[in-house]
């Protein structure tokens, strides 16, 4: 349609002009298949887009011939905006240009950028049903997460009785890499089923060998396993309803069945992002479809940063992609490196060369030739450049009031001074906290047994400095402990169940736990105490005792039959302005709606309260329903906040991440907590930071591998333990754009008594890092 | 060293032309809670109702046209109950329901008729059904105050899913007595091209009073219209599309009006809000009359019963689109979607709802429907929350 010179120089007019490689990942023609390997900050959204807008301005290749998908739905928006965005720019600047001839333009007008299919595999996987399924065919209805488990817990481990059997017991215990049984309930025996359950299908197992095979003291243990997933998957596919899992393999049953045809013969081009954090389902979904573009697929990712190994990744996908390709194809990838590095300082990009190279037996699992990261040639680059910082305390509390000290100088004050004189401050123009993140392993303010961590301490150094400066964690705050939650929580219960009658009533242990109802309790003091102080809100009090009592023979009124328990919820929302006029407060208020919903499609009520005079029992029944799969897992802190409700991260709150959300952002200053929890050799932490044993994703693998077309894994499940620690690290550390700052306490330092990988340690033992800090103390 | 600043996301803004356009302009507060909060309503009557009449439609069509390619073009009436049984099934997984027994008994009854009445005009017509429609736009930043442009784009994108699109030959036999097409050509200004293309869009709802726009708030009337527009100008970037002369709303209560129904036209006819009347005289206004003496004392789910070509027209409002009526549309386009940019960004830099976004108290149907009505600031009627139907029976 046009020319290569016109492309970029239409390209040029909106934004700068891509580097060689990236050039060379643009240009492939579309029936080339590419294999792009792209480090951090080297470009590879910019690269994908590129490549799209040239497939479709140069070859001519249909806008809804290609598909591109990605990892997460921020992603794909992200994608889907550069798409556009850039597209239309382009579009504008090559339709004035006169030099281009008038027949070409008019076909420019015809374009329509629109058309690119993005997004996530599994939202592209469920458009694809909708649109093309038979008739008298329902569309399935994807469930959510508390759906599967809740389904999985009642159907199956519940059914016949399953969760008493000792060999099932002892089965999964075996299984779940645990180091005692402390914490060792039925809530963890039904994660672990789920996580078999996904990677049934993930890992394509030949699930009838994996039932008849094992040791004989397993062949119980894996018969039962098989009854409680054919009892789960009868339970959703009864009612029209499909897990993750079943969503994708249902759309690679259909693509094999030539179902799909339609969907698939439109294809011209697949492109695929982050590709090392596929499974072999998704592998197998993508080769279908390339097969429909004749083998005209891209690839990127990078295997440094692969980080999902928990939810089903297997990153050799990735890294032997050409290989795979090859056996599938008859033909070999293109192999393109990105090596440029636009995001960090020289500094920070030669720190983050060393450490991925640290460790000379991890480089044998990398993509074969891997260039280091490389400084962009023609920037010139006068910025100041300062060294890489280590902040190591004796314990968390002078941590974090030093961390927080350094934060609020940079940002609230004239700057932070380090020891060799330079000055770090915000930007004096739009500086702001949100230019700043931490990030850390869990964000959790509270460990699993109730111990404070830095987020927390943290979040009140920095709130108790003058000018405050607020946090921004919605991850990691414990939804229960949150003020307006705990008594808006209290307010449901007591209306629904008064006095906590039902609640005590509710016997087994197993629906609702002593934690629970603990959490219940507390959460109805703070409402009864709300309610008879000063502050209640006029009309509350009669409100909530109206509902308490639910009377259906009060005189000249008539409850009705059966309410809605949202009619609840804003019942009481009107009273809390934080709920309905803050848009933090509204965030919140969706995790109550949400779980309602979620409790509709488990419940047998659809989630309302019936007052039912002449059957107390079903009326009873009704809301401890609503106790049980309502309010339950809100108490238990297993419902999280909905990011996708945040436009963005706040500029005026300092953002605390985990390192897998910090994938794919970055932060002029960045700090990376690689230890503030190491006080002790507590073996409960070895593997967050010097891997003694393979953790559950590689005993997993090891489990279920051998019934798959990948075979076992090659190297040993400690040695994968210690691979993955290398590239969260690695994503961690070059999130940086101006500093970086490690954190944690001193017994991690390199070359003292804690081994820590995120400190320079490699397998051996040894600390490279140990005889020169590669980092400024201060 | 002065840090950088962090990049911000670059991250098009995207609106629909139904749920964005519509739930907006219905009221801004209530679209703030319920589409960008995404709470949902505690009473999703019209939900169900929306979503199932499309369903049935749907399905049925999917039918007709399975039936079609296998060479017998048989619209599926005898299967309407199992189509209706499986609709409200996967609705109820979803967790929509009827809520109650009579507005059960009527959905039951108009996805019946239009299946029956609708079905055989409509599904021979049908080229594709749930296009999906996406298109970009400058994003109107000149009627965005600056403090409040929150994003670093300059385009937003538009999306919306149109039920059906038509393509029809004038000069195909099959096609010479079929209602829908008469009644279209009746509508459309000039003479239509022999191959043409319409888009369809359904609505669960009854035929609004025919009231133009006010000055600041845009009447229902009006709105539909411009959707239809809109999604003419979207789907005229497919490579599959006609020459799209029109577009035809079907307001499907229309097909078998309640009695509510009837009395609300007869309200209208009297304040002459209505475009589609009985003609003066006929057997229709016959039957409207005596229909409107029998309607003491009928319950809810009492049809009356009309003549099948006035319920037709009733049902049907065709809209014909040209590049101005286009232009003039996406306009008003632009203008929502500035307004709630605008509100979007007042919360950004306020941290409050309530007195930032627009409120449409005007509307009472929308009003007594939202669960948000004890505390919004500009409905006056009821200041504290109601128990569930407490009723005084003294």
């Amino acid at each position: 349609m046009i020319s290569l010179d016109q492309f970029y120089g239409a390209y040029k007019s909106i934004r700068p002009l891509p580097d060689p490689d990236q050039r060379d990942a643009i240009e492939e023609t579309s029936g080339k298949p590419l294999f792009i390997v792209a480090g951090p900050g080297t470009g590879k959204t910019t690269c994908l887009t590129l490549r799209i807008l040239k497939l479709i301005l140069i070859d001519g290749v249909p806008p809804g011939g290609i598909l591109a998908t990605t990892f997460t739905k921020k992603a794909a928006i992200e994608l889907r905006s550069r798409v556009l965005g850039w597209g239309f720019g382009l579009l504008e600047a090559l339709q004035s240009n006169k030099a281009i001839n008038r027949s070409a333009r008019e076909r420019l007008a015809r374009v329509d950028i629109n058309h690119v299919l993005t997004g996530t595999i599994d939202s592209i996987c469920e458009q694809v049903l909708h649109e093309f399924r038979d008739p008298g065919t329902i569309p399935a209805v994807l469930v959510d997460e508390f759906v599967s488990r809740t389904l999985m817990l009642r159907e199956g481990l519940f059914g016949n009785g399953r969760f008493r059997d000792d060999e099932l017991d002892r089965f999964l215990f075996d299984k779940s890499a645990r180091n005692s049984r402390y914490g060792w309930n039925i809530g963890a025996k039904n994660d672990l089923l789920q996580t078999i359950w996904d990677r049934r299908f993930q890992d394509q197992l030949d699930w009838d060998a994996f039932l008849r095979s094992g040791p004989k003291n397993e062949k119980r243990a894996r018969q039962q396993i098989g009854d409680i997933f054919n009892d789960y998957q009868q339970s959703l596919v009864q009612d029209g309803r499909l897990d993750f899992a079943l969503l994708e393999q249902e759309v690679l049953s259909r693509l094999r069945a030539g179902q799909l045809s339609e969907f698939a013969s439109q294809l011209r081009v697949v492109l695929v992002d982050e590709y090392q954090d596929t499974n072999l389902l998704q592998e197998a979904i993508y080769f279908e479809l390339a097969k429909a573009c004749k083998g005209g697929m891209t690839v990127v990712g990078d295997d440094d940063q692969s980080l999902y190994r928990f939810r089903g990744a297997t990153v050799e996908l990735f890294s032997e992609y050409e290989r795979r390709y090859r056996r599938a194809f008859g033909r070999m990838p293109r192999k393109i490196f990105l090596r440029t590095n636009y995001r960090s300082t020289g500094i920070i990009r030669r720190f983050v060369n060393g450490y991925i190279t640290l460790e000379g037996d991890y480089q044998s699992v990398r993509v074969q030739g891997k260039p280091q990261l490389e400084p962009p040639k023609q920037k010139v680059d006068t910025k100041e450049e300062l060294p890489i910082l280590g902040m190591f305390r004796d314990g968390m509390s002078d941590l974090a009031k030093d961390l927080a000290d350094l934060i609020h100088r940079v940002f609230a004050g004239k700057g932070y001074r380090l020891p060799t004189g330079q000055l770090i401050r915000a930007n004096t123009k739009e500086g702001a906290v949100g230019d700043c993140a931490l990030l850390c392993s869990s964000p959790a303010e509270f460990s699993s047994g109730g111990k404070e961590r830095l987020p927390l301490l943290l979040r009140r150094e920095l709130g108790a400095r003058r000018p405050p400066v607020e946090m921004f964690n919605p991850r990691g705050q414990d939804l229960t402990g949150i003020q307006v939650i705990r008594v808006f929580g209290g307010l449901l219960l007591e209306c629904l169940d008064p006095g906590a009658t039902l609640q005590t009533d509710i016997r087994s242990r197993n629906h609702i736990s002593d934690d629970i109802r603990g959490v219940f309790d507390d959460w109805r003091h703070e409402a009864i105490a709300f309610a008879e102080g000063k502050g209640c809100p006029d009309g509350l009090r009669k409100f909530a005792m109206a509902w308490a009592g639910r009377d259906p023979k009060r005189k000249g009124h008539k409850w009705a039959h059966a309410v809605p328990v949202l009619e609840l919820i804003y019942g009481l929302v009107h009273f809390f302005p934080e709920l309905h006029d803050d848009p933090e407060g509204q965030i919140y208020l969706e995790v109550f709606t949400r779980q309602v919903s979620a409790c509709e499609q488990v419940g047998k009520f659809s989630g309302r309260v019936l007052t039912e005079p002449t059957n107390p029992g079903l009326s009873e029944a009704s809301v401890k329903e609503l106790l049980r799969d309502f309010l339950g897992p809100i108490a238990a802190g297993t419902v999280k906040v909905n990011e996708d409700l945040t436009e963005t991260f706040p500029r005026d709150r300092l953002s605390v991440l985990s390192i897998h959300q910090a994938k794919g952002l970055e932060f002029p200053l960045t700090i990376v907590d690689v230890g503030s929890d190491f006080s002790g050799n507590y073996p409960a932490q070895a593997f967050k930071r010097f891997p003694t044993n393979g953790s559950q994703p590689h005993v997993m693998e090891d489990l279920l591998r051998p019934y798959t077309d990948l075979a076992a894994p090659a190297r040993s499940a400690v040695y994968r333990a210690f691979d993955d620690l290398w590239r969260q690290f690695f994503v961690a550390y070059s999130r940086a754009q101006d500093v970086l700052l490690l954190v944690g306490l001193t017994t991690i330092l390199p070359g003292r008594w804690l081994p820590n990988v995120a400190t320079g340690y490699r397998r051996d033992g040894s600390c490279p890092w140990g005889s020169k800090f590669p980092f400024l103390t201060i | 060293m002065e840090l950088s600043i962090r990049p911000k996301v670059y991250s098009l803004p995207s609106y629909s032309l139904t749920a964005d356009l519509i739930g907006f302009l219905r009221c801004g507060l209530q679209y703030r809670y319920t589409r960008i909060g995404q709470l949902p309503s505690a009473n999703p009557v019209q939900m169900w109702f929306g979503e199932f009449i499309h369903g049935v439609l749907e399905e049925a069509y999917r039918r007709y046209d399975a039936n079609r390619k296998a060479g017998r073009a048989k619209v599926p009436v005898g299967e309407a109950g199992e189509i209706i049984l499986m609709v409200k099934k996967r609705l109820s997984v979803q967790g929509l329901y009827p809520w109650s027994k009579p507005l059960e008994e009527i959905g039951d009854a108009r996805a019946r008729a239009a299946i029956t009445d609708l079905g055989p005009q409509l599904f021979p017509i049908i080229h594709r059904a749930e296009v999906r429609l996406t298109g970009a736009r400058a994003l109107p930043l000149a009627r965005i105050p600056a403090h409040c442009q929150f994003r670093n784009v300059d385009r937003y994108e538009m999306v919306g899913i149109v039920d059906v699109v038509t393509h029809v030959e004038l000069n195909d036999p099959k096609l010479h007595r079929n209602q829908l097409i008469q009644q279209i050509l009746k509508g459309l200004p000039s003479d239509p091209p022999d191959r043409f293309e319409l888009i369809i869009d359904y609505k669960g709802m009854r035929r609004p009073p025919a009231v133009s726009s006010g000055d600041t708030t845009p009447s229902l009337w009006d709105v539909y219209a411009w959707q239809v527009q809109t999604y003419a100008h979207l789907r005229k970037g497919h490579e599959d599309s006609l020459q799209i002369i029109g577009g035809l709303i079907l307001y499907l209560n229309e097909l078998l009006p309640t009695w509510s129904d009837l009395e609300a036209l007869r309200k209208e006819v009297r304040g002459k809000q209505t475009d589609v009347t009985p003609t003066p005289g006929s057997e229709e206004e016959h039957a409207f009359l005596t229909e409107l003496r029998r309607i003491e004392g009928r319950d809810a789910s009492y049809f009356p019963s009309l003549p099948l070509d006035f319920r037709l027209r009733r049902a049907l409002r065709v809209v014909s689109v040209s590049d101005e009526t286009i232009r003039r549309s996406l306009e008003q386009f632009d203008e929502v979607v500035a307004r709630i940019e605008t509100c979007r960004g007042k919360e950004v830099l306020t941290s409050k709802v309530l007195a930032i976004w627009e409120k449409n108290p005007e509307d009472e149907g929308t009003c007594a429907a939202c669960d948000s009505r004890t505390f919004c600031p500009s409905y006056r009627k009821e200041s504290s929350p109601r128990l569930p139907s407490v009723a005084n029976n003294r």
